[in-house]
């Protein structure tokens, strides 16, 4: 008997400098614990310096699955990687700010291309710029 | 000093193509892992068949072939191929000896005609240009490969191609293992779908007795779209700049409103920039600014920058007494200088490209 | 005691995985909003027709399908008859909240009734988010528990959804419901936002007894 959840991964695609996850289905817990340790693990072993996490076909985003995504842009600043959160859905992100939550020390594109762009300018500079805070 | 220049601006160029190169690349890779999600395939070779079919394509490749390890390990199986007539020549065991060795290097790889050659005449025949290749590799272990080569512009398979091809074949290689479970998914989507269609039909049949009701309601609700669009128009100001001008009394329901518009438009029109405009605004309190802090942080979240301009004399007053604190906005006087300080931090955006270099 | 739903399981489960088992069950009892448990004359055949559109699904051979079908139409016709009659109202969906899995379904299923009112889709997200939330906190602090989601018909329409456990219960509920409350668990936050996305918010709990906590949301 095979059960979705202990099969089933997050694709992480490293290209270039960066790591890509695409996140295109309702995430349970287990997923997104996985994901974290998924994460770590890929960047401890490649060589990267960006993390790009694409949320566009995320079903919700509750408080846990919020600050999951926290943690993993915190635990890859640690390691030297930034991290850019892309595609959330406008529905989800009024959810959010009406929760009181945020997305503190990741910073915000529309899109996969605007994140490459936000991630190969220089740190210093992106600071204060179109990044959420 | 002008051929400096000259030589600088056709590094700019072809970073530029790179870099578009790159980010085209990245949004074809998505599109393949979402035609992957959205198409639930649960059989290998259709797997591999819709992906040959879009990597080639991508890569301008006239011949491409998708191999996976035969069920006895000995050899290669040709699951999918185009523009090569006889699979029987890519599974000989001259081939599959060819397969072992660019496998056994486990990265992508370009393996040119003179090379090819010397270890297999048959495969020569079929490629002579060479071929570039990609293992696909499930769990550190390698299951299979794919070949492409012959591209339409004559040009070489380069390092960002290779790439390409590693990324491309990481996705494949999630896709064949998650194939199980994607065959659950689809079941268990189908039958949501299915109840969803049902309960519907019920619903309709019962609904039929109201629908003139219904219809006349519509109406209504029509026309107050109508006018809520009216109260607050989004335009768009420049290339990445939206505008919303919000005129009178912003209530909750309002403010909703407001939100749920301009974020679907950030997001249809994925602009980087948006001037909340508030001069036709003559009263705000505490929730009032709650409401605007609120929008703000939203479009951030969705990576937009977003500008307060055109808070009145009265307004600024109100808002230091009662304590709101805007200190974490930008906020500028009017529409024309927020458009201002758009169009500056769009160039700092471009510039900093060039500082890259 | 007979526990029908668990015997339904049984005869799902030896014609597929338990997973789709659960899936089709919980499915099939809210489509039909009928409490396996809580059997009255005429449930049986609603629940029976949704179970059969899941086994039509996963079980593909026509014979194994009709000895499943019949072993449930027996269990269900002996077990119908021995149930006292159920005292919910009927346009109710019940979605137990027995571990982590049951979050993402609970949901989903919160969307979806959501979805059928007519909720525009951000108020969608909202229910949905909220009830995460809730279900959430039941497999962190309580185990299990269960989720109940009724559309509200009434001079307003909308949904309300009910979160029921047997927990530990909260102590201090000003206290979890300050602004300064921090949690090591999660964000402190769940409970709060739940309140602020919803329309009402209703937490009663008994420390050693279990906690209800019962929200609602209004089309308009
Ligand atoms: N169903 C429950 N049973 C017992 N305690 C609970 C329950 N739900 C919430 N709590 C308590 O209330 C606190 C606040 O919950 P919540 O706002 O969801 O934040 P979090 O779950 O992130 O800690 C929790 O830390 C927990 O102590
Ligand atoms: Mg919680």
């Amino acid at each position: 008997m095979t059960e979705i959840s202990d099969t089933f991964r997050i694709p992480i695609i490293k290209l270039h400098d960066k790591l890509i996850v695409s996140i295109q289905m309702a995430l349970s817990d287990r997923l997104v614990m996985q994901l974290k340790d998924d994460i770590t693990t890929r960047i401890e072993r490649v060589n990267i310096t960006g993390l790009i996490i694409d949320v566009s076909g995320i079903d919700v985003m509750d408080s846990y699955i919020s600050r999951a995504l926290r943690d993993m842009g915190l635990i890859a600043r640690l390691m030297g990687v930034r991290t850019v959160i892309s595609g959330l859905d406008p529905m989800i992100a009024m959810t959010l700010v009406e929760m009181g939550l945020d997305l503190k020390g990741v910073s915000a594109a529309l899109n996969l291309e605007t994140a490459i762009e936000l991630l190969d300018r220089k740190p210093a500079k992106t600071r204060g710029k179109g990044a959420a805070a | 000093m002008t051929t400096d220049t000259q030589r600088l601006q056709t590094e700019l160029g072809d970073l530029k193509a790179r870099l578009k190169r790159q980010g085209e690349s990245l949004e074809f890779l998505q599109i393949i892992s979402k035609t992957f999600v959205s198409l639930s395939l649960n059989d290998k070779s259709a797997i591999c068949d819709t992906f040959n079919s879009m990597v080639s394509s991508f890569m301008d490749a006239r011949k491409s072939a998708t191999l996976l390890l035969s069920t006895d390990g000995d050899g290669y199986d040709v699951v999918s191929r185009q523009g090569v007539s006889d699979p029987k020549e890519l599974s000989g065991s001259e081939a599959n000896e060819v397969w072992r060795w660019v496998i056994s290097e486990r990265i992508a790889r370009f393996v040119d005609g003179e090379d090819l050659r010397s270890r297999s005449p048959s495969l020569f025949e079929i490629f002579p240009d060479g071929f570039a290749c990609v293992p696909i590799d499930i769990r550190e272990q390698p299951v299979g490969l794919i070949v492409l080569a012959d591209k339409v512009n004559g040009t070489e398979f380069s390092g960002e191609g290779l790439e390409f091809m590693s990324a491309a074949a990481g996705i494949v290689a999630v896709t064949l293992t998650n194939a199980e479970s994607h065959a659950i998914q689809e079941g268990l989507i189908k039958s949501v779908e299915q109840q969803a269609k049902e309960a519907q039909r019920v619903a309709q049949e019962r609904e039929q007795a109201l629908e003139e009701l219904d219809r006349k309601l519509e109406i209504i609700e029509r026309q107050r779209f109508a006018i809520q669009e009216l109260s607050t128009p989004v335009l768009q100001l420049w290339d990445n700049v939206l505008a919303l001008p919000v005129i009178g009394v912003v209530d909750t329901r309002r403010s909703a409103e407001i939100m749920e518009r301009l974020l679907a438009e950030i997001t249809e029109k994925q602009v980087r920039f948006v001037i909340l405009d508030i001069t036709g605004v003559e009263v705000v309190d505490t929730r009032t600014a709650d409401h605007f802090i609120k929008v703000i942080k939203a479009a951030e979240l969705l990576g937009s920058t977003c500008i307060l301009t055109g808070i009145r004399p009265a307004v600024a007053q109100t808002l230091i007494e009662i304590g709101v604190d805007l200190s974490s906005i930008s906020t500028l006087r009017n529409m024309q200088e927020g458009l201002k300080e758009c169009l500056r931090r769009m160039r700092d955006l471009n510039s900093n490209d060039v500082e890259e270099i | 005691m007979s526990d029908t739903r668990q015997q339904i399981l049984e005869i799902l489960g030896g014609h597929m995985s338990a997973i789709l088992a659960r899936s089709v069950l919980s499915l099939s009892i809210s489509w039909s909003k009928v409490d396996p448990n809580r059997l009255r004359p005429g449930d049986d055949n609603r629940l029976l027709a949704e179970l059969e559109k899941g086994c039509r699904l996963y079980v593909r051979d026509d014979t194994l399908r009709q000895t499943c079908m019949e072993q449930m139409q027996t269990l269900l016709t002996i077990n119908g008859h021995t149930l006292p009659p159920p005292e919910e109202p009927p346009r109710l969906t019940r979605v137990p909240v027995l571990g982590e899995s049951d979050i993402v379904d609970a949901r989903g299923i919160g969307r979806l009734v959501c979805n059928k009112l007519g909720f525009s889709g951000a108020m969608q997200i909202k229910v949905a988010t909220a009830i995460s939330e809730l279900a959430r906190n039941i497999v962190q602090y309580a185990d299990k528990g269960e989720i109940t989601i009724t559309t509200l018909n009434g001079n307003r329409r909308g949904i309300e959804v009910v979160a029921r456990d047997e927990g530990p219960g909260i102590a201090d509920i000003s206290l979890v419901m300050s602004d300064r409350y921090n949690s090591r668990t999660g964000m402190g936050i769940g409970l709060k936002g739940t309140r602020n996305l919803m329309d009402e918010f209703d937490l009663k709990s008994t420390p050693g007894k279990g906690t209800e906590i019962r929200v609602r949301k209004y089309m308009d």
